[in-house]
């Protein structure tokens, strides 16, 4: 996983899981990487292939995180198979989703 | 990271067995991708299963048990013609799985595996067990468009392939060997479900094939008494000293496994960690032993408890064979409750038989017409409540100069009750020389029926009154009958007439009579004790008092006997409104014309 900060938005690229081996990683690494004037968080989904029960409650708690700074979390273009995870829990209208 | 071991029968089956670890979740679930995309599976459906593997591993690892956490869990993936099966074998506490999982609010971070895996599968089923559980997961297989001959092509398939692992197959035989029994026992005991046998015997047959399939040495199957205050024996394959039966009672000791299971509505097990307890009944032949006792439900009763179990310690049921006992006791619980509500029916339909037999008996009794003499009508009249009493009341014309007039009530219902009151009413009609003399006439009455009434614990009160219009004078007697009103122009009715004991009490009873005159326009009111006793919405009683009110208020209305029964009758129905009628209401009125 890589991170790079563009205006107000801390991105994140380069994952293709997200799952019980890094949901724990994902979250550590926005909160070390955050800063103050980190209004977004944008995940590159592009190539992510799989997202499991525990990559959703990473998404979630970040999304929990970012509400509370008045902030939001960002998806930016996932694959079909996470789309439809994101469709099926209901959660495509919480997050913010980019199909570009 | 650990590789989990797998043992594959070509594109047929797949079972890996793997470290109870988060870790090997991934790893397991990209395994199942590999082995069915060569099946081959559309890319939605691998993608479904890969999801459903990881969610149900990661469930696995994430409540195990620290002594799970020794124990290597296993998945097995069965792939039919028409669908994929997945089993996974845990040794987490288990859990009860709702029918569908609910969604957890958006905030949640967790609660959203299980809902995932029953919203991408065709069917889940999670079997408990003591020591293990196993989740089946099926779906669907999607028929590829235009492959008619997929089943051909499999065969020819299977045919050209070399099975390199003779022991995974042999395994395999022997598992589907074992589930063909299962399911062919399955079938018969729901074939016999379909046919009235006594459920003692079927239970005992059943239990016998249910303990050849999951391996058990000893069952217990108790039902629930039809009062619902007792577990008793139904059948067993322990000795007869079994034959005992336990207090559902509140306050009973629940040293039993049995009523544990009962009071706490869940599976009770037992084994080396957790023994019976020395109270326990069961414990004193079967201390080292274990098994489950399983409560067993028809819709949501209580109707029995199955205990089941292995004699040796050491090798407790399957999540398999656990599920194959619910299932049996579950069969058996509608079995026994049909059982019951057969024999309740035929109950309801034998006492349905009985009022019709005796509210036609009853109606049979009463006179069709009733006599009328030279300035004297008579006009009687009976309601029956729901179950048929034995109310009787008949007016006998004798020689034309005198009137017998008639009013008895037989303690109890049905027909027991209406056929001493058709007894009672041809012994009348045997002895009208005796109508002159009511006191003696019921004095022979209660010695002739006395034998047959004492026999049956039963008794009659009764009311006779002679009336001679000539002498405008009339005679009263009473067997333990409440007493007769006379209503006279201007006054207040008043009783008449002495009460000794009611027939069949007393063998030897004497009755006397007493003698009044009749004053003109006077009306004669014989009633039974229903007429009195009949209630309103507030639950009070009409009475003696609200009666003679009441037929004072009629009275004056100075109508013919049988207009005086019609308001009569419109009185009783006003007083109770909607109320059922709870005994038999008889009464008969003479009035002067």
């Amino acid at each position: 996983m890589k991170t790079r900060t563009q205006g107000d938005t801390l991105i994140i690229t380069d994952f293709t899981e997200l799952n019980t081996t890094n949901a724990t990683w994902l979250q550590d690494l926005v909160r070390q990487s955050l800063a103050h004037t980190h209004k977004v968080v944008e995940l590159d989904m592009s190539k992510v292939k799989f997202l499991d029960s525990n990559g959703i409650s990473a998404l979630i708690s970040i999304h929990k995180a970012m509400c509370k700074r008045s902030g939001k979390i960002r998806l930016l273009g996932p694959t079909p198979a996470v789309f439809q995870i994101l469709q099926l829990l209901s959660l495509n209208e919480v997050f913010e989703i980019i199909n570009p | 990271m650990v590789t989990p071991r797998a043992n594959q029968i070509g594109d047929q089956f797949l079972s890996l067995v793997f470290a109870c670890d988060l870790r090997e979740s991934r790893e397991v679930s990209r395994c199942v991708r590999q082995f069915l995309a060569a099946v081959p599976l559309p890319e939605d459906d691998l993608h479904a299963w890969e999801l459903m593997v990881t969610e149900a591993a990661n469930n696995a690892a994430e409540y195990v048990t620290d002594t799970g956490r020794q124990l290597s869990n296993r998945l097995e993936v069965f792939c039919r013609d028409d669908e994929i099966e997945i089993r996974l074998t845990d040794h987490t506490l288990g859990f009860d799985m709702p029918a569908q999982a609910e969604l957890p609010s958006i905030d949640s971070e967790k609660g959203r595996g299980l809902f995932l895996i029953q919203s991408l599968a065709d069917e889940v089923e999670y079997l408990r067990g003591r020591t293990e559980n196993c989740m089946v997961i099926r779906k669907k297989r999607p028929v590829p468009a235009g492959s008619v001959r997929a089943g051909a092509a499999t065969v020819a398939g299977v045919g050209s392939r070399f099975i390199a692992d003779e022991q995974t197959l042999q395994t395999m035989t022997e598992e589907l060997a074992s589930c063909y029994e299962s399911l062919s026992a399955i079938f018969r005991f729901s074939s016999a479900l379909n046919r009235p046998q006594p459920t003692e015997e079927f239970a005992a047959t059943w239990m016998r094939e249910l303990l050849a399939i999951v391996e058990a040495d000893w069952y217990v199957l108790r039902l629930v008494d039809p009062v619902g205050k007792e577990l008793r024996l139904s059948a067993t394959s322990l000795p007869d000293a079994f034959d005992y039966s336990l207090s559902l009672l509140p306050d009973a000791a629940a040293g039993s496994v049995e009523l544990r299971a009962a009071q706490s509505r869940q599976d009770v097990w037992f084994d080396a960690s957790a023994p019976l307890a020395l109270g326990d009944p069961l414990s004193h032949v079967i201390r080292h032993s274990n098994g489950l006792a399983h409560p067993i439900f028809a819709e949501e009763s209580l109707v029995g408890v199955l205990a089941v179990g292995r004699s040796s310690g050491d090798v407790p049921f399957k999540a398999g064979q656990v599920n194959v006992i619910q299932t049996f006791a579950d069969f058996l619980g509608i079995q026994v409750s049909n059982a019951r509500f057969r024999a309740e029916h035929l109950q309801a339909q034998l006492t349905a038989r009985e009022l019709q037999i005796a509210s036609n008996l009853q109606r049979s009794l009463l006179p069709e017409k009733l006599p009328q003499m030279p300035g004297l009508g008579v006009a009687g009249y009976y309601h029956s409540a729901r179950q048929v009493g034995g109310d009787f009341y008949d007016a006998i014309a004798v020689d034309g100069q005198g009137l017998l007039l008639v009013i008895a009530d037989v303690m109890g219902k049905g027909v027991p009750a209406a056929m001493f009151a058709t007894i009672f009413r041809s012994h009348l009609h045997a002895r009208l020389d005796l109508v002159k003399r009511p006191g003696e006439f019921l004095t022979w009455l209660n010695r002739s029926l006395f034998s047959d009434l004492d026999r049956m614990e039963m008794f009659i009160t009764a009311q006779l009154v002679y009336v001679d219009p000539a002498a405008r004078k009339f005679q009263v007697a009473g067997a333990g009958h409440c007493p007769l009103l006379m209503t006279s122009d201007g006054n207040l009715p008043v009783e008449v007439g002495n009460t000794g004991f009611p027939l069949g009490i007393m063998a030897d009873t004497r009755y006397s009579e007493e003698l009044r005159d009749l004053p003109p326009g006077a009306r004669l009111l014989l009633f039974t004790d229903g007429v009195t006793d009949t209630q309103n919405a507030s639950d009070e009683m009409l009475g003696v008092e609200g009666l003679k009110r009441n037929l004072q208020q009629i009275v004056n209305q100075r109508g013919n006997a049988a207009q005086t029964v019609q308001d009569m009758a419109i009185m009783l129905q006003t007083f109770q409104g909607k109320e059922p009628v709870i005994d038999d209401q008889a009464f008969l009125v003479l009035a002067s014309e």
